[in-house]
């Protein structure tokens, strides 16, 4: 994804064990697919098959991650913060 | 979802019983032998067992306005630390958790579903020495009326933790009781497994059929809807809360109160907790459900934040790890009570051929019913510990109006 | 911290920010509860942190945001952000901020939740890549991101144009527009033009962005009736059907949007009363014509209460700001009056083209006519056959179908799948879709974590 402002103040944060530096004030959503440029931020509990972020404004529930130890976060509903630690949401659940 | 095609159990009972037939006894009138009125798990297990037996039955059932009690339902074949002072109660509750397998599998056959009946037993847990006492006093009454016989024993902390590894109990709880006859079931599944099965053995299932009216005729009962006629020989008032309105028709003031449940709702979770504690129970599907409350605020299902966080806390003392999962959903919805907590199973005072059919617990009784109850509906009585559950036990208690 | 307060506002939209200001200016405490961070809902979202950077809105849309913004924040109404309320009844709320929930309670509430982009599922759209059109400007909004060329966009809607324009101007490379409209629509829709033209302004701007595509060379599709997103666990093609061909499309992005539809959850979980429009296909709460619910003491504003664009928002938060503030006999009559006289005139203008652009971006009800093997509850992977099978086997009302399948059970609480397996179930039993409910919404509307719920901080 194309990035247009450079001169923004930026922060530190840490996906998937990898740091980087980002935007402040931006989405975690925003950051992942923008910054980072991850193929997919979590699974589907029931399928496995890959999710990403789809609706971008809280609703379609997608954009789930794991930040700072919190599972299932909506990171298009979170800011960026300086040392904050983001991973895939990964679980696959098994059902009966 | 699966679908399995018509077994070979649904072909040999239709081949044996041709045909539903329709006796019009005026035009326009549909004629079963037997008419439920209810679908719900008890309409259903009756409906079940009498199609079974080749019976021309129909479910008439209402729209769900109100959600039907068995949403509230944690899923629970539930018998044990129950009924002390009635062992017939408490046998009944195991008969039916015994008659559970056999029962799943017949419904996995000719309904196509899976209820997913797991005998694995059930704990309550108990926090604090006095709570230990307290249910330890009442296994002992349970296991002395019973002669012995209960399937029940108190267990230490760390037997619990044996029981459960992947729990980390919280300071409060210093053990439970576990009783081996006991296990889980998803409770919807079975319900419309019941229904299935009862259709695909030749019954019929009638929804958005309110009964708006009930009156007797020479050879049994005629019932209207909003848009049909029915008549019938022998009729079945299982229609939960709803029976305060059909008993109306009879002149008829039926036992029984409504209970709200609110129950809680985590996401998935693994497998931890293989053995259901009473008020945290882990579905099939891997969601948490928490709620164990009945309180007595008429017909109203709204939610009170206060008293789901009265669960929610209680939830938390037991199992402290609880409180990080997300809360994804809850709801309330009334369970039927009888007042004095015990099953109705009669017929209506006068007539030989029309049934009352209340309790509570209809998911742990839903296997016995099944197998008890449609030779009470065909006139063959009950066995002896469902005897003692009639109508005229009530004389003495003031009825709320339906 | 107030123990009760006037009014709640919730909803940080130009409808919310403008009842929330109009009330606190007229001498009311007034609490606005906002899930984002800086106000500004979706259409000014980030306005008042980001300035000249918003290259979206023209030079006079941009004014108008950031006076409102200004004004919010003059006004002396108390502005609670990041915050999500999970629990509302009439006269109170339970939200949670930064980890603790707490009870807020008030005489009056207005609801202003805005509008969503409506969920219609097609094959394939589950796949990382796909998103809806607004997402894309969010991004730009919010992060300055574009996203991964090529593009296409694809569906029915104001967004379509909108967003294609945007990305156009960007720089981004669009691969082509798929045009989902109805011909017959847009044809009956032209009868409502004279009318719509007394907002010329209004009808230049969207001409003018049509010219700009139309002369731009992207292949633009018209009459394409059914759209499908490819590829292994992300996007990697998409093809579509027209009544003459098939085309396909290699992509790393494919935005999609089929009009927009107001979120309903709040009102639902508040009990108001909602009817059916049947020519935009969404529920939407009852309101007066000053934006009184079914319930006397709640108001629903905005594109939450009908889909009229930022403008008429702006202006229906003046009015329940009005109407708040005089049930509480905060204001006279006369002042009433006066401060409604410029609202109305400015409505009516606005209100103009509506039946012009409600028409032409009609949505088609074979939309939701999709193949048994397509996704239609997204967190619970229920299909459209399944759907199909629960009404067979006797579930005719959603909240049926919803315990028999599952649909509606996941994360997002049927905001995504509600629509459709309403449609899905009312063509498979061939009626309408008020015929077979809506799904029943409860408490907790956002999740939450269980530790909360046993730590709400009550007001005693």
């Amino acid at each position: 994804m194309k990035i247009e402002n450079k001169g923004d103040k930026r922060v530190t944060i840490v996906f998937e064990g990898i740091e980087y530096r980002v935007p402040e004030g931006i989405s975690v959503a925003a950051a992942i697919l923008g910054h980072i440029h991850a193929d997919y931020t979590s699974i589907n509990a029931i399928t496995g098959e890959q999710c990403a972020p789809h609706c971008l404004m809280g609703v379609c529930f997608d954009c789930l991650v794991e930040i700072d130890d919190l599972p299932n976060q909506q990171s298009c509903m979170i800011s960026v913060k300086d040392g904050m630690r983001i991973k895939k949401q990964m679980t696959l659940v098994e059902t009966n | 979802m699966k679908q399995h095609s018509s077994s070979s159990v649904v072909k040999k009972v239709r081949a044996l019983f041709p045909g539903k037939g329709s006796r019009a006894r005026t035009q326009g009138t549909q004629h079963f032998d037997i008419i439920i009125a209810g679908g719900g798990i008890i309409g259903a297990a009756v409906g079940y067992g009498l199609a079974r037996k080749g019976c021309r039955v129909a479910i008439l059932d209402a729209p769900p306005i109100i959600d039907r009690a068995s949403r509230s339902n944690m899923g629970l074949i539930w018998s044990q630390s129950k009924a002390l002072g009635c062992p017939e109660y408490s046998r009944l509750g195991f008969l039916s958790s015994r008659l559970f397998p056999a029962l799943g599998r017949e419904l996995l056959d000719t309904s196509g579903i899976d209820i997913v009946y797991s005998p694995s037993g059930g704990i309550i847990p108990c926090l604090g020495e006095e709570d230990f006492n307290q249910r330890s006093n009442y296994i002992d009454g349970l296991m002395a009326q019973s002669g012995g016989d209960y399937p029940g024993i108190m267990i230490s902390r760390g037997q619990l933790e044996k029981m459960l590894p992947k729990i980390n109990f919280g300071g409060q709880v210093v053990g439970g009781c576990f009783c081996e006859g006991d296990g889980f079931v998803e409770p919807l599944k079975l319900l419309f497994a019941l229904r299935r099965g009862m259709v695909n053995l030749g019954g019929s299932f009638l929804n958005d059929s309110r009964v708006s009216s009930i009156s007797r005729d020479a050879k049994g009962y005629v019932l209207k809807t909003a848009k049909k006629v029915f008549s019938c020989e022998r009729l079945v008032l299982a229609g939960g809360m709803g029976n305060r309105q059909l008993a109306a028709h009879f002149d008829l003031k039926v036992p029984v109160q409504p209970t709200r449940g609110q129950v809680l709702l985590t996401e998935r979770v693994g497998d931890l907790l293989p053995i259901p504690l009473l008020g945290i129970t882990r579905t099939p599907g891997g969601t948490v459900m928490v709620g164990f409350m009945h309180e007595n605020v008429g017909m109203d299902t709204g939610l009170v934040p206060e008293s789901l966080a009265k669960e929610a806390n209680w939830a938390v003392s037991v199992w402290p790890g609880i409180a990080d999962l997300r809360v994804i959903r809850c709801w309330s919805s009334l369970r039927v009570m009888p007042l004095d907590g015990y099953p109705v199973y009669d017929t209506i005072p006068g007539h030989s051929n029309a049934f009352l059919i209340n309790t509570h617990s209809a998911v742990t009784l839903a296997a016995a019913h099944a197998k008890t109850l449609p030779d009470f509906v065909l006139g063959k009585g009950l066995p002896p510990d469902q005897q003692i559950f009639g109508l005229s036990r009530f004389k003495n208690i003031e009825v709320k109006k339906a | 911290m107030q123990h009760q307060w006037d009014l709640i506002v919730i909803g940080g939209g130009p409808s919310g920010l403008n009842a929330a200001s109009t009330a606190a200016e007229n001498g009311l405490e007034v609490m606005l509860i906002d899930e984002q961070k800086t106000p500004g809902g979706q259409i000014y979202r980030k306005l008042s942190v980001v300035t000249a950077e918003n290259r979206f809105l023209q030079a006079d849309d941009r004014k108008t945001g950031l006076d409102i913004i200004n004004r919010f924040f003059k006004s002396g109404a108390h502005y609670a952000p990041e915050t999500i309320i999970w629990f509302a009844e009439p006269g109170r709320t339970i939200c949670s901020h930064k980890g603790k929930s707490r009870e807020i309670k008030s005489q009056y509430m207005v609801v202003a939740t805005g509008a969503m982009e409506r969920p219609v599922p097609f094959a394939g759209w589950t796949l990382p890549g796909v998103m809806g059109a607004g997402a894309s400007d969010i991004l730009y909004k919010d992060a300055s991101v574009t996203p991964p060329g090529p593009v296409v966009i694809a569906g029915n809607g104001p967004l379509i144009p909108l967003v294609s324009s945007h990305l156009l101007s960007l720089g981004v490379e669009i691969a082509a527009i798929l045009d989902m409209a109805p011909f017959t629509k847009r044809l009956t829709s032209l009868g409502a033009l004279p009318r719509a033209m007394k907002d010329m302004p209004f009808l230049l701007k969207g001409a003018g962005m049509m010219k700009k595509l139309y002369l731009s060379k992207i292949p633009i599709v018209h009459g394409v009736t059914q759209i499908a997103a490819h590829g292994n666990q992300k996007l990697a093609s998409v093809s579509c059907i027209t009544p003459r061909k098939t085309l396909e499309f290699e992509v790393a992005t494919l935005l999609f949007h089929h009009g927009v539809i107001p979120r309903t959850h709040m009102s639902r979980m508040l009990r108001l009363e909602h009817a059916w429009d049947s020519q935009q296909r969404y529920w939407y709460p009852k309101t007066d014509d000053r934006g009184m619910s079914s319930n006397e003491k709640i108001y629903v504003i905005g594109d939450n209460a009908f889909v009229h664009g930022a403008d008429v928002s702006a202006l229906k938060g003046i009015i329940a700001g009005i109407e708040v503030s005089l049930r509480l006999n905060m204001i006279s009559n006369a002042e009433a009056s006066n401060q409604y006289h410029a609202v109305d005139k400015n409505m009516n203008k606005l209100l103009a083209p509506r039946a012009f652009v409600d028409n032409w971006f009609a949505p088609d009800p074979k939309l939701y006519k999709v193949d048994d093997d397509v996704i239609v509850c997204r967190c619970e992977r229920v299909r459209a056959g399944d759907i199909r099978m629960a009404v067979e086997q006797g579930c005719h009302e959603v909240n049926e179908i919803k315990i028999r399948t599952r649909c509606g059970m996941g994360n997002c609480q049927g905001r995504m799948c509600g629509p459709a397996v309403a449609e899905i179930a009312a063509e498979a039993l061939g009626t309408e879709v008020p015929q077979v409910g809506s799904l029943k919404i409860r408490p907790p509307v956002r999740p939450i974590p269980f530790g909360q719920i046993c730590d709400v901080e009550y007001i005693h």
